[in-house]
Parts: C-alpha cells; sequence; structure tokens
C-alpha cells in the first residue's frame, strides 16, 4: 500500500482528502502545519505529498524547499494542492521543487489520475 | 524748462535752501532779456530731486529804459554787475559787455557804485552818469553828449540827471519786490509743498492759490497734478490691497487643498491597501468553504459515502452545479479586482494558439452532448503567438460558454486566422442574436441581457466585461457582431508578437 502525506491546515478539506485516497487504497499519513509536515516527511518518507499552499506556520513553497534541502536521493513527489491560481503560478510551483500541481476545488477524476502518475 | 537750467539746478544742488534769481539771460522766443528763479525741491533725506522754477521777463523794464528821453541826443544803458549789458539803445548792444567797447573810462563804472565818466563815440565825446542798485547789483547809466551838457546849465542837468538815476533805482527796487511777491512767495510754497510731500509721503497736499498769472496757473496746475497723483495713488493702494487680499486668500486656499489633496491621498492608499488586502483575504476565505462543498457533493454523486437514490442524486447535482456557479462568480469578481487595481501581470510565453483552442473544444464536447448543438472547431494545424496562454483560453471559454447559454439548436464555430501580424479567433452560433442597442452596454459589468420569452440564463455579469479587461491587457481587442435572431459573432483580435503588438 502506497504512503500518501497530507499536509493540509483545513480539517475539511482534509476529511476530504483522506476519505477520498482510503477509498482508493492508501495509506494515509496527516500533518496540519508546514513544519510538522517536513519533519514527518523527513521521517516517514512517504511515497507522495499533497501539500498545500497557505499553511499557519510556514506556506507550502517553504515546506517544499525544506523537504527538498533535507531528502537523500530518493525524490519524493510533491504535488501542490492550491486555490485557484492566476496563471504563471504552475511555473513557479514547479520551479519551487513541486512536482505536480493540483487545483481546488478538487476534480476527483483529476485529483485520482494525477497522484497514479507518480506512484 | 531754459537756458539757465544747468546753471540754477547746479546753484540749487549746492545750497537748496535758498530760493535763487539766476543770471540774466536772453530769451528763445523773444530778444527780451530774462532772468530765472528757482528753488531745488528736496526729498526727506535731503536728497535733491528736482527744481520748481519759473522764467520772469524783463520785458517792461527794457522796453521803459530803451523808450527813455535823456536830454537830446542822449540814452540809457542798464548793465548788470559783470558789465553786461540788459538794456541798450538797441538789440546788437544787448548782452555785450562793456569792456567791449574797449574805452580805459569805462572801467570806472565797474569799480565805483555811482560817480560818472567821459565816453568816446564816433569822436563825439559823452558823459556817462551811473548808480548802481544796492539790491541787484545792476547799473543804471545815462549816456549824454558833452556839447549838451555844455550847452545846458549844468545843475539843471545834474539834477534832473540825479532825479532819474533816483528813480531807475527805485524801479529795480520794485521789480525785486515784484518778485518777491509774485514769484518767490508761490514758488517757496511750491517747494514747501514738494518738500512736506516728500517727507510725510501725504499727497492730500494744495497749495493756496492767490494768483491769476502764470504763477497762480503753475500753481493750479501743481495741485491738479497733486490730485491726479493722488487719485492714482489712492487706486493704486487700492488695487495693491485687494490684490494682496486675493493672493492672500489664494495662497491659503492652495494651502488648503494641497492638505485636503495630501489628506485624500494617504486615505486612497489606504483604501487601496484595504482593498488588495480584502480581494486577497475574500479569495481565500470565500473558496474554502466552496471547495469543500464542491468536493463532498462530488463525494456522495459518485456514490463513495455509499449508495444514493435518483433523488438525492438530482438535488446533490442542483447543489454542486451552484456551488460552482458561486465559485465562478467569485473568481470573476477577484480577477476584475485585481486586473483593475494593476496586479494582475500577464504570464507571456510562445505557444500554439490551435492546440488550446483544441482543448476548449474537448472541455466543452461533454456539455454540448445531448443538447442538439454541434460545436466545430476551424484552425490551422499551428498558429505560433506570443501571449498568455491561459488568459486566451479563459475569453474563448467564455465566449463559448456565452454561446452555448444562448443558442437552443444549430451550431456554434471556432475559428482562427492569421492576418498581418495579428490573429482573429471567432466564435459564432446560431442562436439569438444580440439587439443593436443591447450590444454597447454587453461589455459593461454586471449588464445581462434579458431575451423576451427566453429563461433567464444563469451568470455572473462579469464574463465579457472581464474578457475585454483581459483582452486589452494582452495588448488585444475583442468585439460582436450580431443579427438578432439569427446568432452572434464574438471576435477575439491577438497581435501574433506581445511585445511588438501597440497598446
Amino acid at each position: 500500500m502506497k504512503k500518501i502525506l497530507i499536509v493540509e491546515d483545513n480539517e475539511k478539506n482534509m476529511y476530504f482528502m483522506n476519505f477520498l485516497l482510503k477509498k482508493n487504497n492508501y495509506e494515509v499519513i496527516k500533518a496540519a502545519s508546514g513544519n510538522v509536515g517536513v519533519r514527518i516527511a523527513l521521517e516517514e518518507s512517504p511515497d507522495l505529498i499533497l501539500m498545500d499552499i497557505q499553511l499557519p506556520d510556514i506556506d507550502g513553497l517553504k515546506a517544499a524547499g525544506l523537504i527538498r534541502e533535507s531528502e537523500a536521493d530518493k525524490k519524493i513527489p510533491i504535488i501542490a494542492v492550491t486555490s485557484y491560481t492566476m496563471s504563471g503560478d504552475r511555473e513557479r510551483l514547479i520551479r519551487d521543487g513541486f512536482t505536480g500541481y493540483v487545483e481546488k476545488p478538487i476534480n476527483i477524476k483529476d485529483f485520482l489520475s494525477e497522484i497514479k502518475k507518480y506512484l | 524748462m531754459t537756458p539757465g537750467e544747468d546753471h540754477g539746478i547746479l546753484l540749487q544742488k549746492n545750497d537748496p535752501d535758498r530760493i535763487v534769481i539766476t543770471e540774466h539771460y536772453r530769451s528763445v522766443t523773444t530778444p527780451d532779456i530774462n532772468i530765472g528763479v528757482e528753488k531745488a525741491l528736496v526729498d526727506e533725506n535731503g536728497e535733491f530731486f528736482g527744481v520748481a522754477g519759473m522764467d520772469v521777463t524783463l520785458e517792461n523794464l527794457t522796453s521803459y529804459i530803451s523808450e527813455m528821453e535823456v536830454g537830446k541826443g542822449g540814452w540809457a544803458v542798464l548793465i548788470d554787475e559783470n558789465g553786461d549789458i540788459l538794456v541798450g539803445r538797441n538789440e546788437e548792444e544787448q548782452l555785450k559787455n562793456i569792456s567791449d567797447f574797449g574805452q580805459e573810462n569805462l572801467e570806472k563804472v565797474m569799480g565805483e557804485i555811482q560817480g560818472y565818466t567821459i565816453l568816446e563815440e564816433d569822436s563825439e565825446e559823452y558823459y556817462l552818469f551811473f548808480n548802481t542798485s544796492a539790491e541787484t547789483g545792476w547799473k543804471i547809466c545815462l549816456v549824454v553828449p558833452v556839447f549838451e551838457i555844455n550847452y545846458e546849465v549844468w545843475g539843471y542837468v545834474i539834477s534832473n540827471i540825479i532825479v532819474l538815476l533816483l528813480s531807475l533805482t527805485i524801479l529795480s527796487i520794485l521789480i525785486l519786490i515784484g518778485l518777491e511777491k509774485f514769484v518767490i512767495d508761490p514758488i517757496g510754497k511750491l517747494s514747501e509743498s514738494s518738500g512736506l510731500i516728500a517727507e510725510t509721503g501725504n499727497l492730500e497736499h494744495s497749495i493756496k492759490v492767490e494768483s491769476q498769472d502764470e504763477i497762480g496757473n503753475l500753481t493750479r496746475s501743481f495741485n491738479q497734478m497733486m490730485k491726479s497723483i493722488n487719485k492714482s495713488n489712492k487706486a493704486l493702494k487700492n488695487s495693491e490691497r485687494r490684490l494682496r487680499k486675493l493672493n492672500d486668500e489664494l495662497e491659503e486656499k492652495v494651502k488648503k487643498r494641497t492638505e485636503d489633496l495630501a489628506h485624500a491621498n494617504v486615505r486612497l492608499k489606504e483604501l487601496d491597501r484595504l482593498k488588495s488586502m480584502f480581494i486577497a483575504s475574500m479569495s481565500h476565505e470565500l473558496r474554502t468553504p466552496l471547495n469543500s462543498i464542491i468536493g463532498f457533493t462530488s463525494l456522495l454523486l459518485m456514490g463513495m459515502a455509499g449508495e444514493i437514490s435518483d433523488e438525492q442524486r438530482k438535488q446533490l447535482s442542483m447543489v454542486k452545479s451552484s456551488a460552482n456557479h458561486l465559485l465562478e462568480l467569485v473568481n470573476d469578481v477577484i480577477d476584475v479586482s485585481k486586473i483593475e487595481a494593476g496586479q494582475v501581470d500577464p504570464s507571456i510565453k510562445d505557444f500554439n494558439l490551435s492546440e488550446v483552442l483544441k482543448e476548449v473544444e474537448e472541455i466543452f464536447k461533454i456539455l454540448f452532448k445531448g443538447k442538439g448543438i454541434k460545436l466545430s472547431l476551424k484552425t490551422p494545424e499551428e498558429i505560433i503567438i506570443e501571449s498568455d496562454s491561459r488568459r486566451v483560453r479563459q475569453i474563448i471559454m467564455n465566449f463559448v460558454s456565452n454561446a452555448l447559454k444562448f443558442t437552443e439548436k444549430g451550431k456554434i464555430e471556432i475559428k482562427a486566422g492569421r492576418r498581418k501580424g495579428r490573429v482573429k479567433i471567432t466564435v459564432s452560433d446560431t442562436g439569438a442574436g444580440i439587439k443593436k442597442e443591447d450590444i454597447k452596454k454587453l461589455f459593461r459589468q454586471f449588464s445581462r441581457i434579458q431575451t423576451r420569452g427566453a429563461p433567464r440564463v444563469e451568470g455572473t455579469g462579469l464574463g465579457l466585461y472581464l474578457s475585454k479587461k483581459i483582452a486589452v491587457l494582452l495588448k488585444g481587442k475583442i468585439g460582436v457582431e450580431s443579427i438578432f435572431g439569427k446568432g452572434s459573432k464574438f471576435y477575439l483580435d491577438l497581435p501574433l508578437k506581445y511585445k511588438g503588438g501597440r497598446k
């Protein structure tokens, strides 16, 4: 079973993603802040990380950067989960170390296929 | 003024307090001898600033002397203190000096106050009797042929001569008194006035007019002049005061307006900052719950949370649709606000426009299914354009979704073509069309075209307004051609090169 880390501070979003991923046979680890997300990512080495951008302590960009700095050879796919973004954000996210990108509101089919791409 | 002016001014400068009688000079206009009477005009600092004066013609005196009978062959001569002849037998003699006659005996005349001497002219001998006026230094001379004296009784002639000399002396005194009363006095007053004016700056000064002659005229003219100056001065001072007042008021106003503007500017900047903060906060706060609603409704609709009935599916679909509509509205409002605040920089790069149009066609194909409308795309295989692909897609999707809303049957066609460094993308439909009077309103915010009889179409009222804003941002333009009842054709016209495009 593939292990996915969700870094998300909003309870309902967390519940939604957790529910959806479990239904689709993924193991889920949860982190409600950027710092906790970085720590768990490094400790548990998940197969994939879903990272919210607007977080209470350090934002998703910084968290992804910290993970990229500290992780070993193996690069964990990090997928940004963002609100409706202005154009140009996608390129910036990839440059900042993200592997993929999912836009909110989450389209269930797109969401699952994006995850499958990297696992 | 007069030929004596320079001399007079010089005298006045040296001794400004004195009223000066100038040396005699020949009048410019008549054969008469003139003298000048002058007084310096001095300001409060004792600074010399001019001369008041007048010319006095010795006409009466000269005619009296020249017409005087002195025995049978004699005549009278008036000379000044320097020996210059003021009045002689004729005009030729005038202003000659007696030394010019080259007679030694005449030196006695200048050396003594009174007496007599012998004068020779044309081999004829004359007695010259003279007396000097104490006031002026002028000398009156009577010239009598020697033979006449010898012929007449000596005593009679002498007494006659003495009476004449005395009376002439008295005459000169009278002239001086006249000068004093009619000339020097008024001029003194004139200069007093001008002195007073200069001292006090009070222009309300006039001189009492006593005389009807030229001095009187001079005085009146002076008074007139003072009145005029006074009037002008008052008007000037009034204007100056008004001007200063206006200027002060203006400065006050400018100062206040500047302050107001500065305040307004600070307030505007603050409002602008608040607006940006509001937009940023709204974009997050409004979307987060909507995302949840849409997400969970989707889960339920997919049956992931368990089986649902058809009725539940129908109602959940309505919840999802409304939530999507609300999200669309929120996104449009945020887009418009950001573009209006100049917070949107287009992300410009080369892309294949045909691919973008194909993607749009794919997205809408599903929606067209079962509607009985044909969607088609006509575009060359590749149109490389330098622009913001996401924004271009946004506009074309807006066009197509509008067309779909207003078209019941027929077809909707997306077309693209290059022309002269630009590309034109059109979306035409066979829908309701737009009335001419409505076309102008089309690109305004929250303007919704209502077609009679047709169901109210759901939308944000911001779609075309936003599309127009984006088109301008991309240095392009959008527009519409429409025939009411037959259909509409919306177009987006863009430069192939964003950086080379006109603004």
